[in-house]
C-alpha cells in the first residue's frame, strides 16, 4: 500500500461521519434531535465492522456495529436482499440495540456491483408509540407495551422511499409529523454518508479502500493493546445496585480481569431480567464496556472495531444486562446503562486509581410528558443532567450529562414555545455533591408545570443507592421528586423515581437530581475552598421552593406556530 | 471626501501587527509587518506613525484586532459583571447546554465562569412564551436585589429574564431601576433578542465584560489619534466583516470578536470583484493555524452563532468549550495545522500531524533555536520547498541538517522510510485535515469545491494550495500579490456595514404579500434613518434583504437572499417565490425538499454604506516569457515519487502576461509559491499569481 494512505482514509472516513450528524440534526424536526442532539452516524465496512464513527452518544457507540451484524443475519434469514438504492430500517432492540425509541438507519454502499461499506445512523424518535407518551413506561411488563416494533424493512427500495412505512410509523406516534421529518432527516444523513465513501472510493480504488480500512483497524487494535498492557494483571471486581419501584434492588457485578494485552469483562453475578424495562440489552452492556475502555484507554486513536478487539464480554444469559425477547429494556438503555458504566469504573478505580473519578449522578433522569392539545396529540421527551463525580485534582462539575449521554437541554423558552408546558425553576441542587478533599458536583433542580391536563412518566435512578465517592470522599444525594397540586398549594408530595400520573392544569412536577460523590478526605479540603463554596452557595440543601410565578393563560390562547 | 485620501489599515495579530497605506487613486501602496510587543495600542500607535511617515498623514484610520478574544482566552483583568435573573433560574449560564465538551475525558470540565455563582441574583417576576407579562418585578425587592449586587461592585449589572425575547418590558424596568440607583445595567433583549435564555443570557454577558476594556482600548486610540492626526476618521471591523464607527462598536464589543480573519474573508471578496472570479475559497495558512472560508457568488455567508475562546476539533468548535455569542460572523472554519504543527507517531507507529505545535518558540527544528521536534516546515525543507533554505527574505536562515535529523530519528527511522517519505508523508497528512475545513465550508453548505478557485495566503498558504487544490477536485489557485498582508489589506477595500433584524415567526402561507413587503420596508426605514445619522460622511447607503426560512418545525434556518427589484417585489406571490426560493437552497444543503409549511423566522436588512476605497491599478500584459533575472535557481525539488529539477523565480521580477507550466517554485518576502507538476501558473493584470490545473 502506498504509505499514509491508511491514515489519510481513516481522517476522511471519521470527517464523513461528523458530516451526517450535522446534516440529521440540521435537517431534523423533533428538538430532541435538533437541539439535544440524541443521534450518532457511523460507517462500517462489509463485513459490518466499525470504520469511522462521530462523537455524538456513547450508548450508540457499541450498539451499531453489533446492530447492523445482527441486523443482516436477520435479514438473510428472512430472504431479504440488498440491492443499490436500498436503505433498512429497525429499531428491535434485541437486534439493533438500545431500546424502540432509537431507530437505527442502514444504507448499504454498492461499488462495482457489490456491498463495500454501510453508512448508519441512529436516532432517538421522542414518541414511538406504547403506553405512555414518551414510550418509556416504568411499568411495562412485555416490550409490546413500549411501542411500535420494527423488524427489519426497507425504508428504501431500489432508490425509491417506502411511503407506506412512514406513513405507518408516523401513525403509530403520538407527534407524527416529528416522525416524517426526523426519519427524512435520517435518509438524508445516510444517502451524505454513502456520497462520501464512493468519492473517497472513487480516488483510492477499493482494494486500496480495504487495506487502509483494515490497516486502520490493525493500528487501533494495536495501540489498545499497548495500554492495557501498562495495566497491572489481575482481577478487579465491584457491584452496584439499581432500585425497582417497589423498593427492592437488584445487582450489577462485574469482575474484569486483566491479563497481558488482553481484558476480559465478566458480568457473573448480575440479577436475573426483570419483567419491568431496566433490562439493557446486550447491545447496551456492550456500549458501556465500550465507553468506559475508551475513557480509560484515551481516545487518541481513529474510534473503529480494533479499538475494542483486546476486550471479551460475557454476559450471563437472562439476566439484566442480557434479556431475552420480550422483556421490556426501554429504561436499560438509559438507567442501567449508566450504572454499567459506575460499576466499570469503580472496578478501573482498582486498576488506575488516580485516574477514574468518584461517581456521577448516575441516571438520565427521562422526563415524559404528553396529552391532547388543539385536538391534536403531542408528546415531549427529554433527560436531566447530574452532578460528575469529583476526581483527584479536580472538583465535580455541577448539571452536566455524564457516562453514556451527553445531549444537549431543552431552552427553557423552546419547551414554552413549543408544548404546553412551562417551566418554573430550573437551578442546580445545591448541597448535593459529596463532600470530600475534592467535591462532587451538584445535581440539578428542574419544575415543570402543566398547562392543560398531561400525563407526566419520570423514569429516573439514585433514589435510595446513592453516588459512591472515592478514597475517603462521601456520597452524593439521592434524587427527588415531588409534586404540588394547583387545588393544595403549598404541599408537596414525594412521588417516586419511577412512575407515570396525570398532571392537571397548574399542577407542578418538581426534580432535584443526584449529586455526584466526593474524591478524598473533607478533612483535607482547603480553608479557600470551603470559603469559595460557601460564598457561592453550592454546599448548603435548600428547601423545595414554594413560590412560584402566576399561572400563564396561554392555555386559553392558541398556540403559537412552532 | 478628498479623492486622493490616505487610508490606513492596521490589523493586528497574535505575532505581527500588519499595516498597510494605500490612497484613492492608487497612485502608492505601503506594507509593513511589526511584531507585536506590548500593549495592542502601542502596535497600532507604531503603525500608524510609519504610515503616516512614508506616506502622509492618514484621512482615514481602519482597525481590526484581537483584543477582545484575547480578553476572552487570557481570563485576565476580567471586571466584575453580575446578573439579575429570574427568581428560579439563577444557574442558567452555569448549566449552559448541560453537555460536556470531552465526550471521553474522565476529568470533565467547563470554561471558567464569568459570572460566578456568588454574583447571580434572583429577582420574583415572570414574562410567558406570548410577551404577556404575567407578574411585573416589584420595587421593594429590586431595592434589595440591588443592595446584595452592591456588594460586589459590578462594573455591569446584566438583566436577563427568561422569555424577555418575546417582551422585555421587565428587563428594561428592573434595568432603568438600577439605573436609578447609579449601577451601570444593560438589557439581555438590547444585546441579542431572541429565544433561548443561555444564549441569550451568554451574548449579554460576554458583551458586558467586553464593553470596559474595549471602550478603554478604543479610548486609547481615540486619544491617540486626537493629539497626532486629529482629523483622522477611525473604523473598526466587526466579525461580519464590515466596518462600524467607534461608538457603535463600544456598546456593542460582541460584533468585534472575529474581526481579524473577517478581513481576509473580505480581502477576497474585493479580489473576487476586481477579477471577477465570483466563487472563492479562502484559505489561510500561518504558523500554528489554517482557516478557511468561502465566497459564492460574489458573496459572503455569514453565521449567526459561534463560541467564543472556544476550542475546535477537526475543523468545528466544539459546543460547550466557549462562550456562545449570537451575533454575525463571518463563519471560518478552522484548524490547528500550520506550519509549526508537530509530526509524531503513535505506538502503533501510525503518523500525526498537529495538533501541538511548536509555535515560534522554539519553532519548528529548522530554526535552530532548540526546537526537536519534527514540524510541517521541516518537511517542505527538507523537499527543497523554500528556496535559499531561508525565510522572510533571508532574514531568517534556515538548517536543513537540523530539519532532516528531526525527521529521520523522530520518525523515519521508525517508520523505516526514507527522509523524502516521511517528509512527503507528513505534507499529505497536514493537507488532509486542511481539505477537511474546505470541506466544512463548501460541501456541508452544498457548494462544489470544484467549481471555486483557492485564495491562499499567510505564510504558508501558497506552499500547500496547488496539493491541495489537486485532493479536493479544485482546478484554479490565486495567490494575492501580497499574501503576508492580505487581511490588513481587506480593511482598506471594506464597506460600512450594519445589521438589522426582526422577528417575525409566521408561516409564510399565512401572510399576504403586502405584509411581507411592510417588514421590510419598517426594517429598511428605521435602518436608512440610523445609518444616515451616524455616518454622514457616507453619500447614500445601499440594503440587502434577506429572509430567514425554515420549514415548520425544523431547528437549522437557511438565509435566502431576496432580490432588489422593485419588480420582484409588485409582481405576483411573494411568499410562495420566497418558499421555493427556500426549498431549492434546502435541497441543496440537504438532498430534499418538502410541502411542510414555510416559516418565515426573521427579515434581516444590511445596511452599506460604500466608502472610498484602496484603489489596485491594473498594468498591461508584457510578454509571456518571464524575464531572465526572474529566474534565481534551480531547486531539486519531490514531487510524489520522483524528484524534478524544478526552476525558482522571484515574484517581483515577474509582470503580468507572464506565464510558465510547473514543477516551479515562485519566492517573495514572505511566503513561497509550489506549482506543481501538472499546473501551469501565470500572472493576471493585477499581479496576482494565477495556477491553473493542465
Amino acid at each position: 500500500m502506498e504509505s499514509f494512505t491508511a491514515e489519510i482514509i481513516a481522517s476522511s472516513l471519521t470527517y464523513a461521519s461528523e458530516e451526517m450528524g450535522i446534516a440529521l440534526r440540521n435537517s431534523a424536526y423533533s428538538p430532541n434531535i435538533k437541539d439535544r442532539m440524541d443521534h450518532s452516524c457511523a460507517i462500517l465496512d462489509a463485513r459490518g465492522r466499525l470504520i469511522a464513527q462521530a462523537e455524538h452518544i456513547p450508548v450508540h457507540l457499541g450498539s451499531l456495529p453489533w446492530g447492523l451484524r445482527q441486523t443482516l443475519d436477520r435479514m438473510e434469514r428472512e430472504g431479504m436482499q440488498l440491492s443499490a438504492g436500498d436503505m433498512v430500517a429497525v429499531n428491535n432492540p434485541y437486534l439493533s440495540g438500545t431500546h424502540l425509541n432509537d431507530i437505527t438507519v442502514i444504507r448499504p454502499v454498492f461499488h462495482g456491483g457489490r456491498i463495500v461499506a454501510y453508512a448508519a445512523n441512529k436516532a432517538h424518535h421522542s414518541d414511538v408509540g406504547g403506553k405512555v407518551p414518551g414510550s418509556i413506561p416504568f411499568d411495562a411488563e412485555n416490550i409490546f407495551q413500549e411501542g411500535f416494533i420494527i423488524d427489519p424493512v426497507y425504508l428504501m427500495r431500489k432508490g425509491r422511499i417506502n411511503s407506506t412505512f412512514i406513513k405507518l410509523l408516523s401513525s403509530n406516534s403520538r407527534d407524527p409529523y416529528q416522525r416524517k421529518g426526523d426519519i427524512r432527516a435520517q435518509i438524508a444523513a445516510n444517502l451524505l454518508g454513502e456520497a462520501r465513501v464512493l468519492s473517497l472510493l472513487e480516488r483510492s480504488g477499493l482494494r486500496l479502500f480495504n487495506a487502509a480500512s483494515h490497516t486502520a483497524i490493525l493500528r487501533s487494535r494495536r495501540i489498545a493493546e499497548l495500554r492495557l498492557s501498562g495495566m497491572p494483571d489481575g482481577r478487579y471486581g465491584a457491584e452496584d445496585c439499581m432500585e425497582l419501584p417497589d423498593g427492592a434492588r437488584v445487582r450489577l457485578r462485574v469482575t474484569l480481569i486483566k491479563k497481558g494485552r488482553f481484558l476480559k469483562v465478566d458480568y457473573e453475578g448480575t440479577a436475573p431480567q426483570v419483567s419491568m424495562p431496566l433490562n439493557a440489552v446486550y447491545g447496551v452492556t456492550l456500549s458501556g464496556v465500550y465507553y468506559a475502555f475508551r475513557a480509560v484507554a484515551g481516545t487518541d486513536t481513529a474510534t473503529n472495531e480494533g479499538c475494542f478487539s483486546p476486550l471479551e464480554v460475557t454476559v450471563p444469559r437472562r439476566s439484566m444486562l442480557n434479556p431475552e425477547f420480550p422483556c421490556p429494556v426501554s429504561a436499560g438503555n438509559t438507567e442501567t446503562s449508566m450504572r454499567n458504566v459506575d460499576v466499570l469504573f469503580r472496578a478501573f478505580s482498582r486498576i488506575v486509581p488516580d485516574e477514574i473519578p468518584a461517581a456521577c449522578g448516575g441516571s438520565m433522569n427521562n422526563i415524559m410528558m404528553g396529552g391532547v392539545a388543539d385536538g391534536s396529540t403531542w408528546s415531549f421527551y427529554e433527560t436531566n443532567g447530574v452532578g460528575s463525580g469529583a476526581c483527584h485534582g479536580s472538583d465535580g462539575v455541577s448539571g452536566i450529562q455524564c457516562n453514556m449521554t451527553n445531549t444537549m437541554n431543552t431552552p427553557v423558552e423552546i419547551v414554552e414555545l413549543n408544548y404546553p408546558v412551562e417551566i418554573v425553576r430550573y437551578e442546580l441542587r445545591t448541597g448535593s455533591g459529596g463532600a470530600g478533599r475534592w467535591r462532587g458536583g451538584c445535581g440539578i433542580e428542574r419544575a415543570y408545570r402543566a398547562r392543560e391536563k398531561t400525563t407526566l412518566t419520570v423514569v429516573a435512578e439514585r433514589e435510595n443507592t446513592f453516588p459512591y465517592g472515592l478514597e475517603g470522599g462521601e456520597e452524593g444525594r439521592g434524587s427527588e421528586f415531588h409534586l404540588m397540586r394547583k387545588s393544595s398549594p403549598g404541599i408537596w408530595k414525594r412521588v417516586p423515581s419511577k412512575c407515570s400520573f396525570e398532571l392537571e392544569h397548574g399542577d407542578i412536577f418538581h426534580i432535584r437530581t443526584a449529586g455526584g460523590g466526593g474524591y478524598g478526605n473533607a478533612d483535607e479540603r482547603s480553608e479557600l475552598e470551603r470559603r469559595n463554596d460557601e460564598r457561592n452557595g453550592l454546599t448548603q440543601a435548600a428547601p423545595l421552593p414554594l413560590w412560584f410565578p402566576p399561572d400563564s393563560t396561554l392555555g386559553e390562547r392558541k398556540r403559537k406556530t412552532k | 471626501v478628498n479623492p486622493g485620501a490616505v487610508i490606513v489599515g492596521v490589523d493586528i495579530g497574535g505575532t505581527f501587527t500588519d499595516v498597510v497605506a494605500a490612497d484613492t487613486r492608487g497612485n502608492k501602496f505601503f506594507s509593513v509587518k511589526i511584531s507585536t510587543t506590548g500593549e495592542p495600542e502601542e502596535a497600532l500607535e507604531e503603525g500608524v506613525r510609519l504610515a503616516a511617515s512614508h506616506f502622509g498623514r492618514p484621512d482615514i484610520l481602519l482597525h481590526s484586532g484581537t483584543i477582545a478574544t484575547n480578553t476572552l482566552i487570557t481570563r485576565s483583568n476580567w471586571p466584575a459583571v453580575a446578573l439579575l435573573t429570574t427568581e428560579g433560574f439563577r444557574d442558567v449560564l452555569e448549566i449552559g447546554r448541560m453537555r460536556r465538551p470531552e465526550l471521553y475525558s474522565l476529568k470533565v470540565r467547563r470554561p471558567e465562569q464569568i459570572v460566578p455563582r456568588e454574583r447571580r441574583v434572583t429577582v420574583r417576576e415572570r414574562t410567558d412564551s406570548c410577551g404577556a407579562v404575567m407578574l411585573r418585578p416589584d420595587d421593594s425587592e429590586l431595592a434589595r436585589a440591588a443592595e446584595t449586587l452592591r456588594t460586589f461592585s459590578p462594573r455591569t449589572v446584566v438583566v436577563s429574564f427568561i422569555n424577555s425575547y418575546a417582551n422585555s418590558s421587565n428587563e428594561r424596568y428592573a434595568a432603568a431601576f438600577l439605573k436609578g440607583l447609579g449601577f451601570d445595567a444593560i438589557c439581555s433583549a438590547d444585546v441579542d433578542p431572541q429565544p433561548r435564555e443561555f444564549e441569550r443570557t451568554s451574548t449579554a454577558v460576554v458583551n458586558a465584560l467586553l464593553r470596559p476594556v474595549v471602550s478603554a482600548y478604543v479610548g486609547k486610540i481615540a486619544a491617540f489619534l486626537q493629539k497626532e492626526f486629529a482629523s483622522t476618521r477611525l473604523y473598526i471591523m466587526q466579525s461580519d466583516g464590515g466596518l462600524n464607527s467607534a461608538e457603535d462598536v463600544i456598546a456593542r464589543p460582541v460584533s468585534t470578536i472575529e474581526s481579524g480573519p473577517a478581513s481576509g474573508v473580505v480581502s477576497a471578496l474585493h479580489l473576487s470583484r476586481l477579477t471577477g472570479v465570483r466563487n472563492i475559497i479562502t484559505f489561510d495558512m500561518g504558523g500554528t493555524t489554517a482557516k478557511a472560508g468561502v465566497i459564492s457568488g460574489g458573496e459572503i455567508a455569514l453565521s449567526y452563532e459561534f463560541e467564543a475562546a472556544g476550542t475546535t476539533h477537526s475543523g468545528r468548535s466544539i459546543k460547550g468549550s466557549g462562550y456562545p455569542v449570537r451575533f454575525p460572523f463571518i463563519d471560518l472554519a478552522e484548524t490547528g495545522a500550520g506550519g509549526g504543527s508537530v509530526a509524531w507517531l503513535d505506538e502503533a507507529c501510525t503518523l500525526h500531524v498537529g495538533p501541538e505545535s511548536a509555535g515560534s518558540h522554539p519553532g519548528p527544528a529548522c530554526y535552530g533555536r532548540g526546537g526537536t521536534a519534527p514540524t510541517v516546515t521541516d518537511a517542505n525543507l527538507v523537499l527543497n520547498r523554500l528556496p535559499g533554505d531561508s525565510l522572510l527574505g533571508g532574514a531568517m536562515p534556515l538548517s536543513r541538517q537540523l530539519a532532516e535529523k528531526a525527521i529521520s530519528e523522530k520518525l523515519g527511522r521508525r517508520l523505516g522510510s526514507s527522509t523524502d517519505e516521511t517528509a512527503l508523508g507528513i505534507l499529505k497528512i497536514a493537507n488532509v485535515h486542511m481539505s477537511k475545513i474546505i470541506r466544512i465550508v463548501s460541501v456541508e453548505r452544498g457548494l462544489d469545491p470544484g467549481k471555486f478557485s483557492l485564495l491562499c495566503f499567510g505564510g504558508a498558504g501558497p506552499l500547500h494550495g496547488a496539493e491541495l487544490a489537486s485532493d479536493m477536485g479544485i482546478k484554479s489557485l490565486i495567490v494575492p500579490e501580497n499574501p503576508g498582508v492580505f487581511s490588513a489589506l481587506g480593511l482598506t477595500v471594506s464597506d460600512i456595514k450594519r445589521e438589522y433584524f426582526a422577528g417575525v415567526m409566521r408561516e409564510l402561507g399565512e401572510l399576504r404579500p403586502d405584509e411581507i413587503r411592510a417588514v421590510f420596508e419598517t426594517l429598511e426605514r428605521s435602518a436608512k434613518d440610523e445609518a444616515e445619522r451616524d455616518f454622514p460622511e457616507i453619500g447614500a447607503f445601499r440594503f440587502f434583504r434577506r429572509a430567514m426560512l425554515r420549514y415548520r418545525g425544523q431547528e437549522a434556518e437557511i438565509a435566502v437572499t431576496l432580490p432588489r427589484a422593485g419588480r420582484w417585489w409588485k409582481n405576483g406571490s411573494i411568499g410562495v417565490k420566497m418558499a421555493s426560493m427556500f426549498s431549492s437552497g434546502h435541497r441543496r444543503q440537504y438532498g430534499y425538499s418538502s410541502g411542510d409549511p414555510v416559516v418565515f423566522v426573521s427579515a434581516r436588512i444590511t445596511a452599506v454604506g460604500v466608502r472610498n476605497k484602496a484603489v489596485v491599478k491594473t498594468r498591461k500584459a508584457g510578454r509571456r516569457e518571464p524575464a531572465e533575472d526572474a529566474l534565481a535557481e534551480w531547486n531539486k525539488v519531490r514531487f510524489g515519487g520522483t524528484v524534478r529539477r524544478t526552476p525558482v523565480f522571484l515574484r517581483d521580477r515577474l509582470i503580468p502576461g507572464n506565464s510558465f507550466a510547473g514543477p516551479a517554485l515562485v519566492t517573495q518576502y514572505d511566503t513561497t509559491t509550489v506549482v506543481p507538476p501538472g499546473w501551469n501558473c501565470a500572472i493576471d493584470p493585477f499581479r496576482n499569481i494565477v495556477l491553473r490545473r493542465r
